[in-house]
């Protein structure tokens, strides 16, 4: 028998049995990944999908996912992907060396684990993005953050930023919509904050679930407490599809008042995302309160930032501009 | 005329017999060895640390006391062991359990020398062949991954070191030389040649060897476990010499040479001479070691396990670890034989009743008159008591075994075995689904061993 120690869930896994995930299997008195170099889903995106909006602005991402993830959420929009077994999806050979290959030939500055989760191919994000380094291409990890500390912790020196589902501020909310828990992600959050490596994170605002103004202020607070008002937060709206096509898409005035509770707490960056013409898009400068950076979707109609700094009033913006 | 149809009868089945014991030998044959007798090992760094083997696939021949036996054998890149266990085997659980990890703990760190048990390795008490039997198999498999990273030409003979395993002379010079004696003393009726033989299979088949024949025999054949001539011809002398004997003279085995059958004579002698009167018998009950056999038989063919069977008075006596059952049970046997005389013999034995069923397959046995054994009129309520008694403990004793089978089955692995025997059949078959859907297993990270 083996004990997975990647992830909270810590497997334990029988003999030529996988673990929750389904991409790691004990063989041979081993426990060995069956997504090494195997990517299922291999794109160019606008950094700004991830979504990460203060993180190389402008540029595109090479990113790149297997099949698998850790958690199983009931609203996942990768589903096809992330709830399959390696077997069950069309995957392509890419060693290492070649997604950064790739990456350098479609002039991406970074490289983005995404789609399903980096923590389930953990052992592939951390080559590429060991070789990326020695490349000069980033590395950026879009994640649910479910994940144990001594693996965070030894990938951080290859990470470049780090986008964290942070789905909900309930044990019960992520045990029922995603059958994991809520503690390791606070964790993993405040180990990434404390390690200076850039930081977003996305809340998905789920009708009935937890779209409450409880909510939002228990996490926007917790966001105060612990990272800062600096972390920007966005706040996604939510499409019926996998296990919840029952449920009616996020209203706008959801979102709408979630964002002005956020920046009512004190938080300065504070976006929505995927909803066009909404100035949750926008990046505003918490000192002079301008337009730094105009979006609309993930295009950039204005950017105002000069090395980071506002161009009308000289503040520092935190985040990795070049 | 109807003697010789029984003679054309009895020939013919000796030959059907004969030739489907040949043929399902011929069954139980090692399969073809694989192409991956060993395996070679790397680190994390993909840099060659060593080699496994399992010593069944690498030296399938090689057969320990009760068959077939499996060692997992772990080499660092210089060939020196590193690890040794035992992960399956046939040999007598009771000897092997608590000695095997101390036995192959022998093995580790040693490389490329000769093994020789009583000097540079010691064996396991009481389980000699069994030590002399991996000792063989952990070396030969060495030598054969030595043979076949060193050499160039693999199939070149001029470096080939044989290690064949030295047959012993002596035990197969007694064992024959045990049935010429008793032939002999059954053909001149002679009481001192039969003593003669007699004591001496008491002490070279019961005590020294603990070689005798039983239905236990009989288990290890129908599971196709039979031991490596070699290391234990006494086995095949007996049963071949039996066979012969009771096809074409006598119950030699029953009438002179098993080893209990020299207890109860003892006793029977004592009694003589002691003056004691034995118990009258009730003969009707003689068919009872019929029964013994079948239920013996049936009882293996559900639990396919010889320990369940283990109640055989010679078997507890010589080679068993009697559980407390098997020794009140062998005492009140070896009791009862102070005054009935071959009390097991003739109503509990099965081996008997089965050597008595062969013994109709005898060529030269004219069909005898009914015998009319005068059946004295005494009371036989003692008799029936001691029965009833035996009965109940032999009962008592199987029921003992089957209860302990599981139990004894884990213990005879060593630890984490189940795992490695699953793992070897099933990670093959797994990795080679997973390579036909183009998937290659790659070492993980952040795990550990349970």
């Amino acid at each position: 028998m083996i004990k997975c120690d990647l992830c909270p869930r810590h497997c334990q896994i029988a003999p030529g049995k996988r673990g929750n995930c389904g991409v790691r299997i004990n063989l041979d008195g081993e426990l060995k990944t069956l997504v090494y170099g195997k990517p299922c889903a291999v794109h160019v995106d606008p950094i700004e999908k991830k979504p990460l909006f203060h993180f190389l602005p402008g540029s595109k991402a090479f990113s790149i996912a297997t099949a698998g993830c850790n958690l199983h959420c009931k609203y996942c929009q990768n589903w096809e992907i992330s709830q399959r077994l390696p077997e069950d999806v069309e995957s392509i050979d890419m060693p290492p060396q070649k997604v950064v290959d790739e990456a350098l030939r479609t002039e991406c500055k970074s490289i983005a684990y995404t789609y399903s989760d980096p923590i389930i191919f953990y052992e592939y994000t951390y080559d590429i993005s060991k070789l990326a380094k020695q490349h000069n291409v980033r590395n950026v990890l879009i994640t649910a953050g479910w994940i144990e500390q001594q693996a965070l912790i030894d990938l951080l020196p290859y990470t470049d930023a780090i986008k964290i589902d942070f789905k909900g501020i309930t044990e019960e909310f992520y045990q029922k919509m995603s059958e994991a828990t809520l503690q390791p992600v606070l964790d993993a959050i405040k180990t990434i904050h404390k390690n200076n490596t850039w930081l977003e994170l996305v809340n998905l605002v789920v009708p009935t679930w937890n779209d409450s103004d409880a909510d939002i202020e228990k996490l926007c607070s917790w966001i105060l407490d612990n990272v800062g008002p600096n972390t920007p937060l966005h706040f996604s709206k939510f499409w019926p599809i996998h296990k919840l096509e029952n449920l009616p898409p996020t209203p706008v005035a959801t979102l709408t008042r979630a964002w002005e509770i956020a920046k009512n707490k004190g938080l300065n960056f504070v976006y929505i995302g995927n909803v066009p013409g909404h100035p949750g898009n926008n990046t505003y400068c918490p000192q002079c309160k301008k337009i730094a950076i105009k979006r609309e979707g993930y295009e950039i109609l204005e950017y105002n930032l000069d090395n980071g700094t506002c161009k009308f009033c000289a503040n520092k913006i935190p985040g990795i501009w070049e | 005329m109807y003697y010789k149809k029984l003679l054309l009868l009895k020939v013919l089945i000796i030959g059907l017999l004969t030739g489907l014991t040949i043929f399902y030998f011929h069954l139980q044959q090692p399969k073809t060895q694989s192409n991956t007798i060993f395996t070679k090992l790397f680190d994390s760094q993909n840099h060659p640390s060593g080699f496994k083997f399992y010593t069944d696939e690498i030296n399938p021949k090689i057969l320990g006391y009760g068959g077939k036996f499996r060692i997992l054998v772990t080499l660092d890149s210089d060939l020196k062991i590193t690890e040794a266990q035992l992960i399956e085997h046939h040999e007598t659980a009771a000897y092997i359990n608590e000695r095997i990890e101390k036995f192959l703990y022998q093995f580790i760190g040693k490389s490329g020398e000769h093994f020789k048990i009583g000097q540079n390795i010691d064996a396991m008490t009481r389980a000699t062949i069994s030590s002399k039997a991996f000792t063989s198999s952990i070396e030969q498999g060495i030598e054969k991954i030595r043979q076949i990273i060193s050499d160039r030409h693999y199939f070149s003979k001029k470096n080939t070191k044989k290690i064949v395993p030295v047959t012993n002379y002596f035990d197969q010079i007694i064992p024959f030389l045990l049935f010429m004696l008793a032939i002999l003393a059954m053909l001149n009726a002679n009481q001192i040649l039969r003593w003669i033989t007699l004591l001496t299979s008491l002490i070279y088949l019961g005590i020294i060897k603990s070689s005798m024949l039983s239905i236990i025999t009989l288990g290890n054949i129908s599971l196709g476990q039979t031991p490596d001539y070699n290391l234990n011809p006494i086995w095949y002398i007996l049963m071949t010499l039996n066979l012969l004997t009771l096809i074409l003279f006598k119950n030699v085995y029953c009438a002179s040479i098993c080893p209990f059958l020299a207890v109860q004579d003892i006793a029977n002698t004592i009694r003589q001479k002691l003056h004691f009167s034995s118990i009258p018998m009730n003969n009707k009950l003689r068919i009872t070691k019929y029964f013994v056999l079948g239920i013996a038989l049936l009882l293996f063919i559900i639990y396919r396990n010889t320990d369940a069977i283990i109640f055989e008075p010679y078997v507890l006596l010589f080679s068993g670890n009697p559980s407390v059952y098997g020794l009140i049970l062998l005492i009140i046997l070896i009791a009862t034989s102070f005054f009935i005389y071959r009390f097991w013999c003739k109503f509990f034995c099965p081996w008997g009743a089965l050597q008595k069923l062969i013994y109709k397959l005898n060529l030269f046995t004219v069909p005898a008159p009914k015998s009319t054994i005068e059946e004295k009129n005494d009371s036989k309520k003692i008799f029936l008591t001691l029965y009833i008694i035996t009965i109940v403990f032999i009962i008592l004793t199987i029921a003992f075994n089957i209860t302990n089978l599981k139990k004894s089955t884990i213990s005879a692995h060593s630890p984490g075995t189940n795992v490695l025997m699953t793992e070897k059949n099933e990670s093959d078959k797994i990795k080679k689904e997973l390579e036909a859907k183009g998937i290659r297993p790659v070492s993980a990270k952040y795990w550990e061993k349970l």
